[in-house]
């Protein structure tokens, strides 16, 4: 076989460790969606290692999408003419530990929460810095590479192997949010999208005038066309809807209902996307969804930076908190990871609009559960806010230790079409100081 | 440098784009069942010159397949070519009735007549300004902020509309100056953000086939020949091109180099719900500028030294900035120049690619001084043709789909991935899905009428924005003599040519138009809605779930007039073809007559409805 053969079935080739997982997949009956190859991808799997130990740990990615102002948030300062901030710094549970006044809420939450102060991004535009947050990669260079998501989705599966009923659900969510890149993963690792919390995911339900009994009649009809064709595409598609016919029918479809809760939780919550979504993704993870990403759009506050940014944070404040008391008092706090990041920080000081522009030297971002220390303050800015005065993280450094804490291992190594090695994570250290 | 869309034409042959456009507008309304008129300026192509090298395509495999006792390789039948050559030429298959001539049609020569026609029509254009669009936002993951991909789409399609060259094409997207509000080509620039080596490296890619991306931080591991001062020598071409945003540069100084001259009227569309139902818009206010400052330097050495700007292969280019051309320019003349042989393979790779799923190398950007070239004589004697040709796209599209190449039955014996003797099967893409469900349900017709009936108002709408053009251009003008760059205002377009395009037209029944008029708009915004979930990256469940419950499908099929037309059939036979021929484009297998037959006894809509579903989740249907 010559050389460009070689490279005409190896990029056809399934991803191995897909394949592994797909056969335990079907065990369980869930997300048959995985099953086989993904329909494009520049890397392929490999080794063909045991799939990662199944484990509990779940994340729950809060996306404050626009970049929320460090100063208003978890690296307070005394406001003055200098700086952008309005908000005086609060003391929390955690004596030496100050948020900003607008988290009140989560500041009685801080024995939960680990705070890195000294975030030391790369990129300055919204796109190529929510791709380098997202995915650990800047997006220079030939790799695709898939987002954080993708990832624990594709190393871990579903938690539904380790609890028990859970058919039919996804292993990776995202609430108002498309979605970011799947990478050398493929689609079939992309989440299942959620544009509102307060409805289904879009496209569960059969359209208006169709009943049950008709769907199953065109289903049978397309069951005759297709004389169970066994060729790649009749796979391929009949797969898709075995996951999706199973995901319609799933009793734990109820995850997905928050009518099921209680009004007063909710209003707890905030009656918000991301109040509604955080109690969402509890529900989800409860069920055994594995990742679970709720986008709160709005951050990018460049001119009239108040109210806007504060109200944000107030929902947030509000909602984050609800989200670790609720997970803790279900037990589910130490397995589960709450992230809240955006995909930088805000300039110190105002512009002349009013406004903040993009920051990434030296702003902040919250950790809670899942093994996460709580009750810690990791780096530190110097009071104009210019800069990182100590332990700077960077991107990759948080993506490993992320990746590390939830039992994924960062220096797993990937394939290119050149049988170029490529790390999950691209030289990043794990912190484990923030680790328990 | 020039400021307008249309530099390369002429202002009585822009002129007659804009009629062109007005009419097209409507032209391919008023064919209810005919196949829409060939409205888009086609270029005639002397008979038997593709047929040529459709034949010298032939004769190569002809012995390939010989040599290699492969047996007896048939072509397809005529329905199944017509729905290939339909969805690859005009991205939607044919009609029922379009299927049903085809069929009936003994002429010999049916099929290359066929291809001329699915050329010269508007949908061509409409179509492969898609498949251009895509070819460049799939050279990044993450798009530039900013980038306005409609005016970028509406370029591509104008491209393809004028069979503007290939050549020509690489030098539009490579240096053109301009504002994406109004030129489209500009967008190419701000899509790599105005960093001179994203932009380097995505025409290296697209237009050279090949991919130095590996070298950008480090000689390339694979490569040997490609070192990292290559990347960058490449990246110093665009050392002086900024993108600018007008927030950034400020109003004054963006307006003074790119003033308002209003968007240019001559693109050519047969998009059902018409330009209203592109997907993606984008950007106003940004620009891409050449000045006058700008150096790469290497990102990890030592002692930074400039780089200065060097073809790949060739040596640094002395007093780079003291010749006519500018540094992109030079660039420009480098990449489409007719001595590189890179250009023209590449592009025959590229498109060789798209039309039968397999490339002389695995990837359009695959090609590097060590990977293996498939048929590697044959894609030489076609870069050199295609070359002699003035890089003639529609030639080079012809003479692919001409050959014994695109029309083999599909196969999946692993030596056709070798001798190509088979035919992979392939997923239909986003847009030849979308058009397919639009055409097959009738929903393309049912919309296409609307904009017929609302052809009045359309008119005047576009008559009024030709009239708000001649204003924008006559201050535009003005503007520009005023400032720095005054010789750019003798390349505006013709302010009287756009005069004498609207006249004004007297509508009567203006009530029932203005009604008729915003079912129409909200038809084209509907599309534009569906377009994108249509083109989203999802799971095959979420996939199959879009495609089975979601509203694209569903309304397609409760609001396109093709179920009820069929219902309408008194014959039941008749109703069975007419369902398999409006989705599958043929008629009914024996078995499968057998089994639907029965269940098409009585001309019920919603048993009809329940069958044409189940046809358009087949995996025939969503492939080809």
């Amino acid at each position: 076989m010559n050389r460009h053969q070689l490279s005409h079935t190896t990029h056809q080739a399934p991803l191995s460790v897909v394949t592994r997982r797909g056969a335990l997949k079907i065990s369980v009956g869930t997300a048959l969606s995985a099953l086989f190859t993904p329909a494009t991808h520049s890397a392929q799997c490999a080794e063909d290692s045991p799939i990662a130990t199944a484990n509990d740990k779940a994340v729950i990615l809060l996306w404050l999408n626009g970049g929320p102002h460090q100063h208003d948030s978890f690296d307070p300062r005394e406001p003055s003419c200098e700086l952008a901030t309005k908000f005086k710094p609060i003391s929390t549970t955690v004596p030496g530990m100050q948020f900003a006044e607008c988290l009140p809420t989560l500041a009685q939450q801080a024995k939960h929460l680990s705070v890195i102060r000294s975030m030391v991004g790369a990129e300055i535009e919204h796109n190529l810095a929510q791709y380098h947050v997202q995915t650990g990669w800047r997006n220079t260079g030939p790799i695709q590479a898939p987002a954080m998501g993708s990832i624990v989705s594709h190393e871990l599966g579903p938690l539904a192997m380790r609890r028990a009923s859970a058919d039919g659900l996804p292993s990776y969510v995202s609430i108002a949010h498309e979605g970011y890149s799947c990478g050398y993963f493929g689609p079939a690792f992309q989440p299942v999208y959620v544009a509102d919390p307060n409805r289904p995911p879009e496209n569960l339900d059969l359209p208006e005038g169709v009943s049950r009994e008709l769907f199953r009649a065109r289903l049978e009809f397309l069951k005759s066309l297709e004389n169970n064709r066994q060729t790649r595409f009749a796979n391929q598609f009949r797969a898709g809807r075995q996951g999706a016919v199973a995901f319609m029918n799933s009793k734990n479809r109820v995850a997905f209902d928050l009518d099921k809760e209680a009004a007063e939780i909710r209003d707890a919550y905030g009656r918000n996307t991301i109040g509604q979504g955080c109690l969402l993704a509890r529900r989800l993870v409860e069920a055994g969804v594995r990742f679970v990403q709720i986008n709160q759009s709005g951050y990018d506050t460049h001119s009239d930076h108040y109210p806007a940014q504060e109200n944000l944070l107030r929902d947030l404040d509000k909602s984050m908190a609800k989200l670790i008391v609720d997970l803790e008092e279900r037990g589910l706090l130490k397995d589960t990871v709450v992230i809240a990041a955006g995909e930088f920080g805000r300039t110190p000081k105002m512009n002349p609009n009013k406004g903040t522009d993009h920051w990434f030297n030296g702003y902040s971002l919250a950790v809670a559960g899942g093994g996460f220390q709580g009750g810690a303050i990791y780096g530190s800015t110097p009071q104009d806010g210019n800069g990182v005065s100590e332990n700077p993280v960077t991107i990759p450094d948080f993506m490993a230790t992320l990746m590390h804490a939830v039992g994924v291992d960062p220096e797993k190594e990937y394939h290119d079409r050149f049988n170029r090695p490529i790390k999950l994570v691209d030289d990043g250290k794990i912190l484990n100081e923030l680790l328990v | 440098m020039s400021l307008t869309l249309l530099p390369q034409m002429q202002p009585k042959s822009l002129r007659a784009a804009i009629l062109l456009a007005v009419c097209c507008l409507l032209a391919p309304l008023a064919a209810a069942d005919a196949p829409p008129p060939a409205v888009a300026p086609h270029q005639q192509l002397p008979a038997g010159s593709t047929d040529h090298a459709a034949a010298v395509i032939d004769r190569h495999f002809a012995d390939l397949w010989k040599q290699q006792d492969l047996g007896p390789v048939d072509v397809i039948g005529d329905a199944a070519f017509l729905r290939r050559i339909s969805l690859a030429l005009n991205g939607t298959p044919a009609k029922a009735a379009e299927v049903h001539a085809f069929l009936a049609d003994s002429s010999t020569d049916k099929r290359q007549a066929k291809v001329d026609e699915l050329l010269s029509r508007s949908h061509y254009a409409d179509y492969w300004g898609f498949r251009l669009r895509d070819w460049i936002t799939a050279l990044r993951e993450v798009k530039g902020q900013g980038t306005n991909l409609t005016t970028l789409y509406q370029y591509g399609r104008q491209a393809m509309a004028e069979n503007r060259s290939w050549g020509q094409i690489a030098t539009d997207l490579i240096a053109t100056q301009g504002n994406i509000a109004i030129d489209g080509r500009a967008n190419f620039g701000v899509y790599f953000d105005g960093e001179p080596n994203e932009y380097a490296d995505a025409i290296t890619r697209l237009f050279l086939g090949r991919n130095l991306a590996c070298a950008q931080c480090h000689d390339h591991p694979y490569v040997a020949d490609w070192k990292q001062e290559h990347y960058w020598g490449l990246a110093a071409f665009f050392a002086r091109t900024e993108s600018w945003d007008i927030n950034v540069v400020g109003k004054d100084k963006f307006d003074e180099r790119f003033p308002d001259i209003g968007r240019s009227e001559t693109s050519i569309s047969s998009l059902p719900g018409g330009d209203a139902a592109i997907d993606g818009g984008g950007g106003e206010n940004r620009a891409v500028a050449d000045v006058a400052k700008g150096e790469v330097r290497l990102p990890n050495a030592d002692a930074p030294q400039e780089i200065k700007p060097a073809p790949l292969g060739g040596s640094p280019i002395q007093h780079v900035d003291e010749l006519d051309q500018n540094r992109r320019e030079q660039f420009a003349s480098w990449v489409s120049n007719k001595e590189n042989p890179w250009f023209a393979q590449a592009a025959v790779n590229r498109f060789w690619q798209e039309l039968t799923g397999r490339g002389f190398v695995s990837r359009p950007d695959g090609f590097s001084p060590d990977e293996e070239i498939l048929h590697g004589t044959l894609l030489t004697s076609l870069g050199e043709e295609f070359t002699k040709r003035e890089h003639d796209v529609k030639w080079l599209i012809r003479s692919i789909v001409l050959s014994r190449v695109f029309q083999l039955p599909h196969g999946d014996a692993p030596s056709a991935d070798t001798w190509w003797h088979q035919a992979p099967r392939r997923k239909l893409n986003a847009d030849q899905w979308f058009s397919a469900v639009l055409r097959a349900t009738g929903e393309e017709e049912r919309i296409y009428q609307l904009g017929e009936q609302a052809a009045p108002l359309l008119t005047e709408e576009r008559n009024g924005r030709i009239q708000q053009r001649v204003r924008l251009l006559k201050a535009g003008a003005e503007k520009i003599r005023q400032g720095p760059f005054a010789y750019l205002a003798d390349r505006l377009p013709s302010i009287k040519e756009l005069a004498l395009l609207a006249a004004d037209i007297e509508n009567e029944n203006r009530e029932t138009l203005t009604k008729v008029r915003k079912e129409y708009a909200a038809a084209g915004e509907w599309l534009k809605n569906m377009r994108a979930p249509a083109r989203r990256s999802m799971s095959p469940a979420s996939e199959a779930l879009w495609r089975m419950n979601g509203p694209f499908v569903s309304e397609c099929l409760s609001r396109g007039l093709t179920v009820s037309q069929i219902a309408a059939v008194p014959d039941a036979d008749q109703r069975l073809h007419a369902i398999f021929l409006s989705t599958l484009g043929r008629l009914p297998e024996a078995a499968e007559r057998d089994r639907f037959g029965p269940a098409l006894h009585a001309p019920e809509p919603s048993q009809i409805a329940n069958i044409f579903w189940a046809l358009l989740q087949s995996t025939e249907f969503q492939t080809y």
